[in-house]
């Protein structure tokens, strides 16, 4: 019946098949031709039961009768299973008496019975791992060496089974291995949690044939955990965040570190019903989960996966998904850390932008539209700058999105009612944070309905306030909104609120004393406006006067009077000049002047004095001498120098030279008169550079301070040398002089 | 001889230079402000020179100096500008000259006398 040449040919047929299909095939096709069997067929023995792999001359109805039998079947070839014996039966009247409903069962039909069975276990390192069983035509004696050789086939096939299976197993065992070294580089180019998680997610997917997977890491400062990605899940879609205290098998996978396995759904109904009926509210059909932990320090997370198939994960699959796991985990780290650190840089930008964007103006105004863009878009959707200015609170909104910008701009500060909710720092002085506000939040912060459809339109949905402070007050609040982009806010957000808000507070104190300057200055300005108009009136309605007068009258006292008209005009002309010089720079207005011409009008204007004095003026200069000075101011100096000089040189001759020098002109006045102590110069003129202050002129007149002033303010130096008999004031000035502008502008 | 016109709120001013110049042989026409030297002028007043104060009630002499450049058959007459104000900001359009007052009444006839012949020629 079996000869050696069919166990070559088996063998070499064997040796070539590669999968269980093939063995089975090759078996039992060269078994059932080689011995002309009625019938072959070989099963596999797999998780309590008998799996028919392939067959030779079965009808179909056999085929599904024996398709997947269990192993407490009562038939020769379960027994055969758990025995690891085989068997031989004649006859079949010796099988029916044996297994007698079996028999039933497999009769086909009357006719073409068959009539001896050969059970032949395939057994691998003492383990059956499958059954042979042959049916004979005829009623055979299986002797011993029929038996034999029967039992070295099936050494053969069970060998080649086990062959084909470790084969199998090697090969599983290295896609696994090269999928892992993939997924390892996908992930090591990858710095963002959400790509991470889509990657891990369809990976694993992919690999362990799941229906469903998601992973859910917690990624804000609740108590959440947040899905990163998901795929086939209504749950997941329904269910973007959990509580981490939530009594689902993932979030204490995810709290614990250790992965969990539930096999059946009824292990899932029997332990976590609450779930089992969330699923099936969504419809989403699960028969076995496999949950992994895939967080790092501080930070839970899960991947979980669902299989619909009804077959749960195999056992070597589990080390799989841990390695994908752990991959996972390093990777969502990674990301976690280039997130802090993206983030940690931003802030910092934002920092240093707001310290120099708000230290590079100190208008009041323009501090307040500032510090609201420092903000806006890059912390808040739209925000609030609250300021308090007297009784009244100035509020400067801004909004990413115009219509909400024409919502906050016909909104105003009001006093919140509400003591236990902290919604503006202006009205608690404190900070707040509220990192998600809900419908139901929303309902109770609004003081009216309107209120509330405001706050709706508003689309809010996280908010910081932060208060000001200066000097010990509380000066202002910043209100930093999220709405329609549904972003969050988290304590480092407040944090770095706080740090905008001790800058802003900083610029809002140097803007308010800025602006009070401002206005004390223009009151200032107004009142010498005034003052001035209401002193010079009279003055020149009393200077026409005596003039009139002196006309028709040739009187002494009348020379007297208009003298004194004169002083008095000069006086009220310093006293308006010192009140703008000690509360700020000079304002110079250069134009083209010619310093000669200027200095013979003074002298001129000064022939009274002079005839009084009985001096004389000489002046000593180039025909013209035009530069660019501020003709008033110039007038000023030569008036005060030349005055001085007539009042003190007791009669002498007084110069006036004036001399090129390169860039400067030099101008010198000099008197022969009684000259000025030694140390009254050094008081006026010593050490003290600028600092001078008129108290240090006592005795000199406002006249002096002034000129010396003006000089220095032109870029110019004023020194004097005095010996009785001789004294020289020597004024060096650049020909050009810079326009100034009082720092009050 | 010199027709001027003054507009100077302070009536003790205006009498003083009023007959300042009248001695100096100029005929002098005068109102009290703005307001009013606008209305002579345009009643068809022309006067060869304007004296013409800044500070006064009504109408003061900025405004003055708008609606004269404004009119086209104003706007060529000459103005002396006299002010208290120490310092006046710069006028848009210049003016023919600025004195301070109190003042030295030779050099407000000087001014006028050259402000009349620099718009003649």
């Amino acid at each position: 019946m079996i000869s050696t040449e069919l166990l070559i040919t088996l063998t070499n047929d064997l040796a070539k098949a590669m999968t269980l299909e093939e063995v089975a095939l090759v078996t039992v096709g060269a078994l059932g031709r080689a011995l002309d069997a009625r019938s072959v067929g070989l099963w596999q023995r797999r998780d309590e039961h008998a799996h028919l792999v392939e067959a030779y001359n079965y009808t179909p109805e056999l085929r599904q009768k024996l398709e997947r039998v269990p192993l407490d079947a009562e038939m020769p070839m379960t027994e055969m299973l758990r025995t690891g014996e085989a068997c031989f039966y004649d006859t079949r009247a010796e099988y029916a008496e044996r297994y007698p409903a079996s028999e039933r069962t497999t009769r086909v039909s009357a006719r073409s019975e068959a009539l001896a069975f050969a059970c032949l276990p395939l057994v691998v390192h003492d383990r059956t791992i499958g059954a042979l069983v042959v049916a004979f035509f005829e009623a055979a004696r299986f002797g011993n060496e029929e038996r034999g050789l029967l039992r070295i086939v099936a050494g053969h096939a069970a060998h080649a089974l086990e062959r084909v299976r470790l084969f199998a197993a090697e090969r599983r065992a290295r896609d696994h291995t090269t999928r892992l070294q993939q997924l390892s580089s996908a992930l090591a180019a990858m710095v963002s949690s959400t790509d991470v998680a889509r990657t891990v997610v369809e990976e694993a997917m992919t690999t362990l044939n799941a229906s469903v997977g998601a992973l859910y890491a917690q990624v804000s400062d609740e108590a959440m955990l947040d899905c990163l990605s998901a795929k086939d899940s209504p749950f997941a879609l329904r269910y973007p965040r959990l509580a981490l205290t939530e009594r689902f098998p993932a979030v204490e996978v995810a709290r614990t570190g250790v992965p969990r396995y539930i096999e059946s759904l009824e292990d899932l109904e029997r332990e976590y019903p609450e779930l089992a009926a969330g699923l099936r509210a969504v419809g989403e059909e699960t028969y076995s989960i496999a949950v992994v932990p895939v967080g790092f320090v501080g930070r839970p997370a899960f991947l979980a996966l669902s299989f619909r198939d009804g077959r749960p994960l195999a056992a070597d699959e589990r080390p799989l998904l841990e390695a994908i796991a752990r991959h996972a985990s390093m990777a969502l780290q990674r990301a976690s850390l280039f997130d802090n650190e993206a983030r940690s840089n931003e802030r910092n930008a934002l920092l240093a932008e707001a310290s120099a964007t708000l230290a590079s103006t100190l208008d009041y105004d323009t501090t307040l539209r500032n510090v609201v863009r420092l903000v806006v878009p890059r912390l808040a959707d739209f925000a609030f700058f609250d300021v308090r200015d007297g009784e009244a609170v100035v509020r400067t909104p801004l909004a990413r999105d115009p219509g909400k910008q024409v919502i906050l701009d016909a909104s105003r500060w009001v006093r919140s009612a509400r003591e236990d909710v902290n919604l503006c720092a202006l009205s608690s002085g404190a900070p707040a944070l509220h990192p998600r506000i809900d419908e139901a939040f929303l309902a109770d912060m609004a003081s009216s309905p309107e209120h509330l459809a405001v706050l709706r339109r508003l689309e809010l949905c996280a908010m910081i306030t932060v208060p000001l402070h200066s000097r010990g007050q509380l000066i202002a609040a910043l209100t930093l909104c999220m709405g329609e982009s549904g972003r969050g806010y988290s304590r480092v957000d407040l944090e770095t609120a706080q740090d905008v808000a001790t800058r802003a507070a900083m610029a809002l104190e140097n803007a308010t004393l800025f602006r009070e300057l401002q206005r004390a200055v223009r009151v200032r300005d107004e009142f010498l406006s005034v003052a001035s108009h209401e002193l010079n009136t009279p003055l020149a309605a009393l200077s026409l006067s005596v003039q009139r007068a002196k006309r028709e009258l040739a009187s002494p006292a009348l020379d007297r009077a208009m003298r004194q008209v004169g002083r008095l005009a000069r006086l009220v002309e310093q006293l308006l000049d010192v009140s703008r010089l000690q509360s700020g720079r000079l304002v110079l207005e250069p134009v083209e002047t010619d310093l000669i011409e200027i200095v013979r009008e003074c002298v001129a204007r000064l022939e009274e004095q002079r005839a009084e004095t009985g001096s004389t003026i000489v002046v000593e200069a180039p025909e013209s001498l035009v530069g660019s000075w501020d003709p008033l101011r110039l007038e000023q100096v030569v008036t005060n120098l030349v005055s001085n000089a007539l009042k003190y040189g007791a009669g002498s001759a007084v110069t006036v030279a004036v001399t090129e020098d390169g860039e400067r002109v030099v101008l010198v006045v000099r008197d022969r008169g009684i000259g000025i102590a030694p140390l009254d110069i050094e008081r006026i003129f010593g050490r003290f550079e600028r600092a001078v202050s008129i108290k240090q002129y006592g005795g000199f007149g406002l006249g002096l301070w002034i000129t010396r002033e003006i000089v220095e303010a032109s870029g110019g130096r004023i020194s004097v040398e005095s010996a009785p008999g001789d004294t020289r004031f020597t004024v060096s000035i650049p020909r050009r002089t810079e326009a100034s502008r009082s720092d009050n502008r | 001889m010199t027709h001027v016109l003054i507009i100077e709120d302070d009536p003790d001013v205006r009498e003083s230079v009023a007959e300042v110049l009248g001695e100096a042989g100029m005929a002098v026409d005068a109102a009290p402000n703005g307001r009013v030297g606008l209305d002579m002028l345009r009643a068809g007043l022309r006067p060869e020179v304007i004296v013409l104060d800044l500070m006064m009630p009504v109408m003061d002499g900025r405004e003055f100096r708008e609606h004269q450049l404004a009119d086209a058959k104003l706007k060529s007459i000459p103005v002396v500008v006299v002010t208290a104000d120490g310092r006046p900001p710069a006028f848009d359009v210049p003016v023919a000259a600025v004195i301070k007052k109190p003042f030295i009444v030779e050099r407000l006839i000087g001014a006028i006398e050259r402000a009349r012949q620099a718009s003649s020629e």
